[in-house]
């Protein structure tokens, strides 16, 4: 095995973990705030790459554009589950097992209804970004091939979950976000109104898992089934690195990615799906929380 | 009395001369043929295309005059690209809607546990893209009009091409969960054997992921001088396209399978698919008559160009409806079946006659396609 052809392989791995990563960002700020395992975050990273697609394709918007379009889309679908959906289940009079599963079931029904929505309207094809508006072409250095289509994942991803943590981290909005994931009955109490950040939230996550979709159908492709994998990798990616926290979801993505890829090139590519769970599992036996995951402690 | 027993000779002499009319006890009332295929998820691209032309025959059929009186019923069921869609949807129409025969289903992995209940149940089932090993092994009601690429197709493509390919290593990348890719990178493996070709390793992928790139760089490693591409069209179109990308030089073909029969694969690889052979028995430009009309009635009717599997959908209702007509029954499934068995001489779109073979698959002839300026051509 030769030093590029290991590298080339690691190259893959990145390219990969970072678009797991940029979908498992979303999906953990959801349950960091709300505690839903979003199922329907893959549909909504779907009808991203579809909208974006439509826009380039059909109304002659250039490549970003689409992908900022394609965002904004999947922001708005977000949104909207959250107000006809799981809204109204939060209103619900509290029970504890049904506040924990009913979200959870919910959110399958709507990724049931965005995936069979988009076969309806679109087919149940795959389409690729015409050749026209692609960035084809290869970068090679040291005997390595990186397509434009991978960096056009890559560089993105990594920008924006960096961007994504800052805005967490030190806006007005970072900051009441995250005193509603510590405990929302407390920022309720102080007067800061709850609902409007947490629209907030679901407009990030949807914004940020649309351009997710759109860059992975330049990269690849897109269709209705396009998030299949992504969303199992994407719970598994937030999982590794501590459910609801945004640097864990980065570093899970880039690790399942890295561990998918080694698999293919150290053992076989029947391993490649295994291995990636396996490191799951392994790095669950040591921390049972995740890498990055707070231990909870419930007191009566 | 003495027309009656006239009208009974003469149709005793068509009987003989294995073609069809019966004209004592008039054929009359529903038809009920079940289609089971993949209307939504994946593969509904190949399972809608097949409807279609299952629609098509039997709207034809019942304009011919062919079954006098009684009517094609069509009962459509969409096994939506799961085992289970497939099992269900065999279970619900022999049970409940009392079928007399079945169109479907629509792939391989399907059939297996599908085809069974078929069999028990003594009802007739054709499919028309089930192409896997043991297919019809499962019971004497199993009939396929889909040629079995391991057996035919794949052997011609390796015999035809080999005396230009001239390749001494090659590696393959199959969907592992396929059968039929599974059997077919055994054959390709077979017949490259037979002729001292290396086969240097086969990568594995599940349908439907899009993202090929650590299995293409491990077979670029492996600098195989041709690809055996084992997929359905969509994955097949992106395999060669980010084979391309990644450096793997235009020199190194693709050799495929019946999942590269479909115009989306070229639009899906672009220039990435130039020089890519596969075997196949059918292909629009087909020269026959029936062929021809059924190329240009589908794409009147649907507005798009029929695939082989259309085509192969579109048999399997005629051969039906012949059977039906030869065993002069709409209710007597095991009648049908036998007759299905003997059918001869009936103009079909994959030649003209076209048969069932001793195990129940469609005889036709193989030939090798090449995928030249994103076009399909014969590859003599």
């Amino acid at each position: 095995m030769t030093i590029s052809y290991l590298l080339q392989q690691l190259v893959n791995g990145l390219v990969l973990g970072s678009q797991y990563a940029l979908f498992a960002a979303g999906l953990t700020l959801i349950f960091g705030v709300l505690r839903i395992l979003n199922v329907a975050h893959g549909a909504v990273f779907m009808w991203g790459g579809m909208a974006a697609l439509v826009l380039v394709t059909k109304a002659g918007f250039p490549l970003a554009l689409g992908v900022i379009g394609g965002g904004l889309a999947s922001a708005a679908i977000s949104v909207f589950l959250n107000r006809v959906g799981f809204l109204r289940l939060r209103k619900k009079p509290t029970n504890t097992f049904v506040d924990g599963l009913a979200p959870f079931v919910a959110s399958i029904g709507f990724m049931m209804l965005l995936v069979n929505l988009a076969q309806h309207v679109f087919g149940s094809s795959v389409w690729r970004f015409p050749s026209e508006h692609l960035p084809t072409g290869v970068f090679t250095f040291w005997g390595l091939y990186v397509t434009k289509g991978q960096l056009y994942v890559l560089i993105p991803s990594i920008l924006i979950i960096l961007g994504f943590h800052y805005f967490i981290a030190h806006s007005r909005t970072g900051m009441a976000i995250r005193a509603i994931a510590f405990d929302p009955t407390i920022p309720r109490l102080l007067g800061i109104p709850v609902e409007p950040i947490i629209t907030r939230v679901f407009l990030l996550a949807g914004l940020i898992a649309g351009i997710a979709g759109s860059l992975t159908g330049i990269a690849f492709s897109v269709g209705p089934f396009m998030a299949h994998d992504v969303l199992l990798k994407g719970f598994a990616a937030i999982i590794l690195g501590g459910l609801g926290s945004l640097g864990g979801s980065l570093l899970g993505g880039i690790i399942i990615g890295l561990s998918e890829v080694l698999g293919v090139t150290l053992i076989s590519s029947d391993f490649k799906d295994l291995t990636a769970f396996l490191v799951l599992f392994l790095v669950l036996l040591v921390r049972p929380q995740g890498l990055f995951g707070k231990k909870e402690e419930i007191r009566a | 009395m003495k027309r009656y027993l006239v009208s009974i000779a003469v149709s005793l002499l068509l009987c003989a001369g294995g073609f069809v009319s019966v004209a004592n006890a008039k054929l009359d009332g529903p038809i009920r043929i079940a289609v089971v295929q993949d209307l939504t998820g994946p593969t509904s691209v190949i399972g809608i295309g097949e409807k279609n032309a299952a629609v098509l025959a039997a709207e034809q059929l019942n304009n011919s005059g062919l079954l006098e009186n009684a009517k094609i019923e069509l009962i459509v069921e969409d096994s939506r690209g799961t085992k289970e869609g497939a099992v269900n949807a065999f279970q619900k129409v022999i049970s409940r809607d009392k079928v007399v025969a079945i169109f479907g289903p629509t792939l391989t992995v399907q059939g297996f546990p599908a085809h069974p209940i078929a069999q028990k149940a003594g009802v007739p089932t054709v499919s028309a893209s089930n192409v896997g090993k043991g297919i019809t092994a499962i019971g004497e009601y199993i009939f396929v009009t889909s040629t079995p690429e391991y057996k035919l197709m794949i052997p011609n493509l390796v015999d035809t091409v080999y005396p230009k390919l001239q390749a001494k290593r090659v590696a393959a990348i199959q969907a592992k969960d396929q059968d039929w890719c599974i059997d077919a990178v055994a054959a390709y493996a077979k017949a490259f054997k037979s002729k001292g070709v290396e086969l240097l390793g086969v990568e594995t992928f599940i349908t439907g992921e899009t993202n090929y790139l650590a299995q293409l760089n491990k077979i670029k490693e492996l600098k195989p001088d041709a690809i055996i591409v084992a997929a359905l069209f969509q994955d097949s179109g992106l395999i060669m396209s980010q084979a391309r990308e990644i450096g793997i030089p235009a020199s190194v073909p693709f050799l495929g399978t019946v999942g590269m029969n479909n115009p989306k694969t070229v639009e899906l690889a672009g220039k990435a698919a130039e020089g890519a052979l596969f075997g196949t028995t059918w292909h629009p430009s087909a020269p026959g008559t029936v062929s021809q009309k059924f190329v240009a009635d589908f794409r009147a009717k649907f507005s798009a160009a029929p695939d082989h599997f259309s085509a192969q959908a579109y048999d399997a209702m005629l051969m039906l409806g012949h059977a039906i007509r030869n065993a002069n029954t709409t209710t007597d499934r095991k009648a049908i079946r036998d007759a299905m068995a003997n059918l001869k001489g009936v103009p079909g779109v994959l030649g003209e006659p076209i048969r069932f073979d001793g195990e129940r698959h469609l005889v036709a002839k193989p030939f090798v396609l090449k995928i030249h300026n994103g076009k399909f051509e014969r590859y003599e």
